[in-house]
């Protein structure tokens, strides 16, 4: 008897889930065996690898085991699978769903990975270079993809993204924008995270996000070792990476932590403040085009300093069950309206660049991208999301994740 | 994991902590609202004017000043609420530029560079040319006057390549020079210069992979099949040949061992 487990692939044939469950099936392969059987679905990767959990429905509650039922004529029966909270993979292939008949004899199985956003100071060796060479790649010495990033967060777009409701809306798309062109490069990479109110010393060294020169009269731009991936960073025409902390990297800079940043308030329109410190506080604890608005996109590490932001945002969320869209907790004009009618920045507006939109008071340059990038193994937001489509990212009460998750976030029903 | 423990694990630290969490809380009022920091009565207000006076007292203390600039420069981040202090801010900046102790004048000419400050450009560009006295070391004023791609940054970094025994001098320079077509051949010649700062020989690498993909490649290979070259160049040229293109293709090459990358670039005869 052959079992074929069926779960959603990426065009390489490669599988992906998080802790979000996604609905998988299975089934006995036609002219494989005469009779209906009872197979076990189980954990068979790596000891130390990705794992994953089951159940029969949709649920938050998985077990690392399921009994399935399946007909001997090959009718699939579905089953729901998730990533085993904080069992996240390093590598693909390093999760394995097995299935077993009774006498524990393997009769299918299906390689994948469970891919999470992580704390970039615990990333293996590998996780960290696969996304500096991904980075790189986008990078391409300026020539790549990535200019298009960079341009997206400049000052004419200011109001799109700051100041207003959508700030952290628009920031999620922005960083998942970024994450699926890296995962088109290499669809192992998901985007860490810089824990700005954790020391974070072995990011600020030359073989991850490079280190500033400790000679002050050397200038800010940061070194790497040779062959790094972003040894050849460009964006614009002349820029290299430069980065000058204001903090002893040995330590974290001056900025509210986790828990201060909860304790602003239970009410988006309360925990919104948190745009101001710790996101512009940590914004501010470096020298270079990381401090300023309209430069900032130029060092990547802006992209792991808003993971932070954005996995601040994802944890409030969850602490405090603010994923209904529906409610003014979870989401809120309240405050500061973007002239003249608030304009992307309400629930069911698009989102610049993604919509195109050229027309005031949207920057009148054409939109440097668009559209939003597809997934193969999820399909939202869609080519032009809306502010609310950013909300419940887990598919918590949309049934349909955004198909990334973090380390110390976890789905719960 | 059992999610529910996690759950009560995270809610107690919360509330040990005084953090309220959970569904049970109304709708904010308009007065909640506006003591959130969204509506006239900002706290962020009384904050950034502080900071403000703060910079503009020359006889503050320097670090205080520096402590302000953060302050204020965080406020940028909120776009409209800090509107109505930015030129105020950016007028004290340009002050602090001239007048401010060496860490504060680098902090504020660091923030004007990134907003193309035309009176931060002039600045950098006497300080350089030596009409003034240097505001900032040569090297940090090459990188601040590089961020506004200028026509006058391009002119100066040929000099300072010609002229500076410097290191951290020429490698700005040579990266500023990335976007002068006209310093194809200073910067292929940098790059196989084995008697160049091999600091410099990487940003000339980097600089000419920019301006000239092609004669980059060209180069590379030459270096790449020189038994007698130095482990952190071929590793520096190999790695942005196994980057090019944004199209997925074979496995990239990965960073090399930390091992084989750990020799200081020492400079050789020139």
């Amino acid at each position: 008897m052959n079992v074929d487990i069926d779960l959603a692939k990426d065009a390489a044939g490669r599988s992906f889930v998080t802790w979000s469950p996604v609905k998988a099936s299975a089934r006995i392969r036609p002219g494989s065996t005469q009779a209906a059987a009872t197979v076990t679905l189980r954990n068979a990767g790596s000891a130390s690898g990705g794992r994953v959990v089951f159940d029969s429905q949709r649920s938050d509650s998985g077990t690392p085991q399921l009994v399935l039922q399946l007909p001997a004529n090959g009718t699939s029966v579905d089953f729901w699978v998730a990533g085993e909270f904080q069992r996240p993979s390093t590598d693909y292939g390093d999760a394995v769903i097995e299935a077993v008949d009774s006498t524990q004899t393997r009769v299918g199985s299906c390689d994948l990975m469970v891919r999470i956003r992580k704390d970039a100071t615990r990333l293996t060796a590998k996780e960290r270079d696969r996304f500096l060479v991904a980075l790189g790649i986008l990078n391409d010495a300026g020539m790549g993809p990535f200019q298009s990033y960079r341009d997206t967060h400049v000052a004419s777009a200011q109001d799109e993204a700051h100041g207003y409701a959508a700030f952290p809306p628009w920031h999620r798309a922005y960083l998942l924008d970024l994450e699926r062109e890296l995962q088109a490069l290499d669809s192992s990479v998901a985007l860490p995270y810089w824990r700005f109110d954790q020391p974070a010393p072995t990011l600020f060294a030359d073989d991850f996000l490079g280190a500033t020169p400790t000679n002050v009269a050397q200038g800010d731009l940061v070194q790497f070792v040779p062959g790094h991936g972003l040894e050849f960073w460009k964006t614009d025409t002349v820029d290299p990476i430069e980065r000058r902390p204001h903090f002893n990297i040995a330590q974290a800079p001056q900025v509210l932590t986790q828990t201060q940043t909860l304790a602003l308030g239970n009410t988006y329109a309360a925990f919104r403040r948190y745009e101001g410190a710790p996101h512009g506080s940590a914004h501010v604890s470096f020298d270079g085009p990381i401090n300023s608005v309209p430069t900032a996109a130029k060092d990547p590490l802006f992209f792991l300093l808003h993971a932070n932001v954005d996995r601040l945002w994802a944890y409030w969320q969850w602490i405090n069950n603010r994923t209904d869209v529906a409610s003014a907790l979870t989401f809120s004009t309240a405050g500061l309206k973007r002239p003249p009618n608030n304009i992307g920045h309400r629930l069911n507006d698009t989102m610049w660049p993604w919509n195109g939109s050229n027309v005031a008071p949207r920057p009148g340059s054409p939109a440097p991208r668009t559209p939003f990038p597809s997934s193969s193994i999820v399909n939202r937001p869609g080519s032009t999301p809306m502010v609310q489509d950013m909300i419940d990212y887990q598919g918590v009460h949309s049934h349909k994740s955004l198909g990334f998750d973090y380390d110390d976030v976890p789905f719960e029903l | 994991m059992n999610i529910k423990e996690y759950r009560r694990k995270a809610e107690s630290l919360l509330r040990d902590a005084g953090v309220a969490v959970g569904d049970s809380v109304a709708l904010p009022s308009a007065a909640q609202v506006d003591n959130a920091g969204f509506g006239a009565a900002r706290p962020e207000a009384d904050v950034w004017e502080r900071a403000l006076s703060i910079l503009e007292d020359k006889r503050a203390e320097p670090a205080l000043r520096t402590a302000a600039i953060q302050k204020l420069q965080a406020g940028t981040f909120l776009g409209p609420q800090f509107r109505p202090y930015r030129a105020r801010y950016l007028r004290t900046l340009r002050e602090v530029a001239l007048n401010g102790n060496s860490e504060l004048r680098r902090s504020a000419l660091d923030i004007l560079a990134n907003a193309k400050d035309e009176f931060a450009r002039r600045l950098l560009t006497e300080s350089l040319e030596g009409s003034i006295e240097p505001v900032v070391p040569t090297a940090v004023a090459l990188g601040f006057l590089a961020r506004d791609d200028h026509g006058t940054a391009r002119s100066i970094a040929r000099r300072v390549f010609a002229q500076s025994d410097s290191l951290d001098a020429r490698e700005q320079a040579v990266r500023i020079l990335a976007s002068d077509a006209s310093s194809k051949g200073l910067l292929e010649e940098a790059m196989k210069n084995k008697s160049e700062f091999r600091q410099v020989r990487r940003a000339s690498a980097v600089a000419l992979r920019n301006l000239d993909p092609l004669r980059f490649a060209l180069t590379a290979s030459l270096i790449l099949d020189d038994e007698s070259e130095f482990a952190d160049i071929k590793a520096s040229v190999a790695g942005a040949i196994s980057r090019a293109g944004p199209a997925p293709g074979p496995a990239p090459i990965a960073p090399p061992p930390r091992a084989t990358l750990r020799k200081q670039p020492k400079r050789r005869m020139r």
